[in-house]
């Protein structure tokens, strides 16, 4: 296992440019400029009582500087990664500096061309989706070339180049290899009116792992849209159909997408329903070294709330139904949901997906102060059999109380009852903490996973988070303690934790 | 740890080399801010913004996710601002940062909460990757009529609009 990577020449090459582009003006000089944000963290990790021995007491320090600049016409962008572990458990952590982003746009007009690192997405991410993820902890973009034209009525992209991930692991740590997967497509998108915009789109994935050496595995997709999500005051409609046909060691396998969401607005009241079917539709790219799985490279919706976990979505139809009241003068929202799955519906081992609920959110003392409820019921079986796989009731609390001063308290559970195959469990956050605008805040989480009672397993997670705006370049972040995984939103920003156990002092730094 | 050691001293001067290099240099004075990319989106009413046509404008680019409380609680107030000043030159980005999953709730959040302020949905993260690095969710960039960098805060905390309101008050005065 090699201890250190560079990053392909091509990064460092584009990164080169970059810098000599900013050359030693780094201030606004006519048309010159240059930013620096960097994230600086230093972290030691105990054990997390996980029953996994390989990601417990060890040290690590990390780096990562996104720096952007440009000149007139000329835009780049560039980030650096610097990782280094003390003690790691085995060879999967890997110390490097590694030049992980680099990328060069010229505009001129309505045209631009991008060379170097760029994301994309076509329409809902049914064919492609391949943008920053940070709340998902992912990381992967297109290292290549990409053209495009932008009018009033007119969209035209073409691009090519190779999948590049995160050589680090966000979650893990991990080391995670480049896979060299091909993709190359375009887009063009016709806004006849401002109320009505259609788009066709194709792309064509080569993941450089194949499942058989003889036989190339490839996937060629195309899909159109139709948007008109405003297309009356009171109604809006937006379809989308894709089809694909992959290459999978010589076999060749179908596969098709529907989705139609529709809003309708009566008054105070929004209806809005979503309808999906996804037919074997995938996109799916080579091995990620650090998970095992592989690399997704479409995200199509869901019809889940962002927290829900989703195990297929690649096999699946359904719908979902959401009545809301929305009363201006008081910011208050009230909402009911109901969503029905069935994943793997032509197989008699499918899985029926319910998941309805509700609640309120509103904003008082001027909007200084918040609250927001909501509770549920989601029960997920196979019909053949007696009992559920999982049933969750949850109960989802956030009240931020203005306490004067610019004090505010602030209150946030995410408390799930889950049964998993019959066996019961509690599963959740709670977080009560105090904050002071333009000082930070510090909050204390109280973490929770009754699953596994085994005495080498962690059920109860504890730990403090001191946020400190030092002053308008320089923000610390303190966590020390226990925590659970998941997507947890703390003193005003939300973002993935990976789950934890022992210390981490983090220093963001903006230029 | 001998891989450590090689590498602790290049992590420490990556961690420095922003400090080292441009501290000092962009301070809040009119006179050094760096400049903005020149960044382009459609909004939700299908016009064209660019920064450069915004030019003589004091700029507020928000990032905010349909998913994320703090960012409904700040909206509101950023739509406030921006119906007292824009007549003073003031103009309100709202970019929502929705993935597909959620994208269908942008354009109702917009109509029920009767936003007027231009509202950019960036759905491959563009704007993201050019201006918001890290990625987080609510973050304000504050730009003055120079189309130079002012201010800039990561998150929300219920008394943070009367820093921005002072921010605002600041730039627009300014020529």
């Amino acid at each position: 296992m090699p201890t250190a990577r560079r990053g392909c020449p091509g990064a460092w090459l584009l990164g080169c440019a970059l810098f000599g582009l900013g050359g030693s003006s780094v201030r606004a000089d006519d048309d010159v400029h240059l930013s620096v944000t960097n994230t600086s963290s230093v972290e030691y990790r105990t054990d997390n009582l996980n029953s996994n021995d390989a990601d417990d007491n060890y040290g690590a320090i990390f780096d990562r500087m996104n720096i952007q600049g440009g000149a007139g016409p000329v835009d780049a962008t560039a980030r650096i990664d610097g990782f280094g572990f003390l003690w790691p458990p085995d060879d999967g952590y890997v110390s490097q500096i590694r030049l992980e982003r680099a990328a060069l746009r010229y505009k001129l007009g309505d045209f631009t061309l991008e060379v170097g690192d760029f994301y994309e997405q076509f329409g809902r991410g049914f064919v492609l989706s391949i943008r920053k993820q940070q709340e998902a902890g992912v990381d992967i973009s297109i290292f290549g070339a990409k053209a495009s034209y932008r009018s009033q009525a007119h969209t035209v992209t073409l691009f090519a180049g190779r999948a590049n991930t995160a050589n680090t692991d966000a979650i893990s740590r991990r080391f995670v290899a480049d896979k060299r997967d091909l993709l190359a497509g375009g887009l063009y998108q016709l806004t006849a009116t401002p109320r009505l915009k259609t788009g066709v789109y194709g792309l064509y994935n080569q993941p450089e792992e194949r499942l058989i050496d003889e036989s190339l595995d490839f996937t060629v997709n195309g899909g159109a849209y139709i948007d008109a999500s405003t297309l009356a005051d009171w109604f809006g409609v937006y379809l989308e159909v894709a089809a694909q046909e992959r290459s999978l060691a010589g076999d060749f396998q179908p596969g098709s997408a529907l989705y139609l969401q529709t809003e309708t607005r009566v008054w105070d009241f929004t209806l809005f329903t979503e309808g999906m079917l996804l037919n074997q539709f995938e996109q799916k790219g080579s091995r990620n070294t650090a998970l095992g799985s592989r690399f997704n490279y479409n995200r199509p919706p869901t019809l889940e709330r962002i927290d829900q976990e989703v195990l297929n979505n690649r096999n699946t139809v359904g719908g979902r139904v959401r009545l809301e009241y929305f009363y201006l003068p008081l910011n208050l929202l009230i909402y009911g949901n109901v969503m029905l799955r069935l994943n793997d519906y032509l197989d008699p081992a499918q899985v029926v997906q319910f998941h309805g609920f509700g609640g309120m959110s509103m904003q008082y003392n001027g909007g200084a102060s918040r609250i927001a409820i909501a509770s549920g019921y989601r029960h997920e079986q196979q019909p053949a059999q007696p009992i559920p796989i999982k049933t969750i009731v949850h109960l989802d609390v956030d009240y931020l109380q203005a306490l004067g001063w610019d004090f505010a308290l602030h209150l946030v559970t995410q408390t799930w009852f889950r049964t998993l195959e019959g066996r019961r469990y509690l599963f959740g956050s709670t977080f009560l903490g105090i904050e002071r605008a333009g000082l930070g805040g510090l909050t204390f989480e109280l973490g929770y996973d009754t699953f596994d009672p085994s005495p080498d397993v962690r059920n109860v997670f504890y730990a403090l988070i001191l946020n400190a705006e030092i002053n308008r370049h320089f923000t610390f972040r303190g966590t020390a303690g226990t925590q659970r995984g998941g997507i947890k939103c703390i003193a005003g920003v939300c973002r993935e934790f990976p789950a934890f156990s022992g210390v981490q002092a983090q220093l963001i730094s903006r230029f | 740890m001998r891989n450590i050691r090689r590498f602790l001293p290049a992590l420490a001067a990556l961690s420095l080399c922003a400090v080292a290099l441009f501290a000092g240099t962009s301070d809040a004075k009119k006179s050094t801010r760096a400049k903005v990319t020149n960044f382009s989106g459609t909004d939700l009413s299908g016009h064209r913004v660019t920064l450069g046509g915004l030019e003589g404008k004091v700029v507020v680019v928000n990032f905010w996710a349909t998913w994320c409380a703090p960012c409904l609680q700040e909206l509101p107030f950023l739509q406030r601002f921006y119906d007292k000043y824009k007549d003073d030159g003031l103009v309100v980005l709202a970019v929502s940062t929705d993935g597909p999953e959620t994208a269908s709730r942008v354009r109702t959040v917009v109509k029920q909460r009767k936003f007027t302020m231009p509202v950019i949905h960036d759905v491959s993260g563009e704007l993201l990757s050019q201006l918001n690095p890290r990625g987080n969710n609510p973050y304000t960039l504050f730009i003055d009529r120079h189309g130079q960098k002012a201010f800039a805060h990561e998150g929300y905390s219920s008394g943070d609009e009367k820093k921005y309101l002072k921010v605002i008050k600041a730039l627009l005065h300014e020529k």
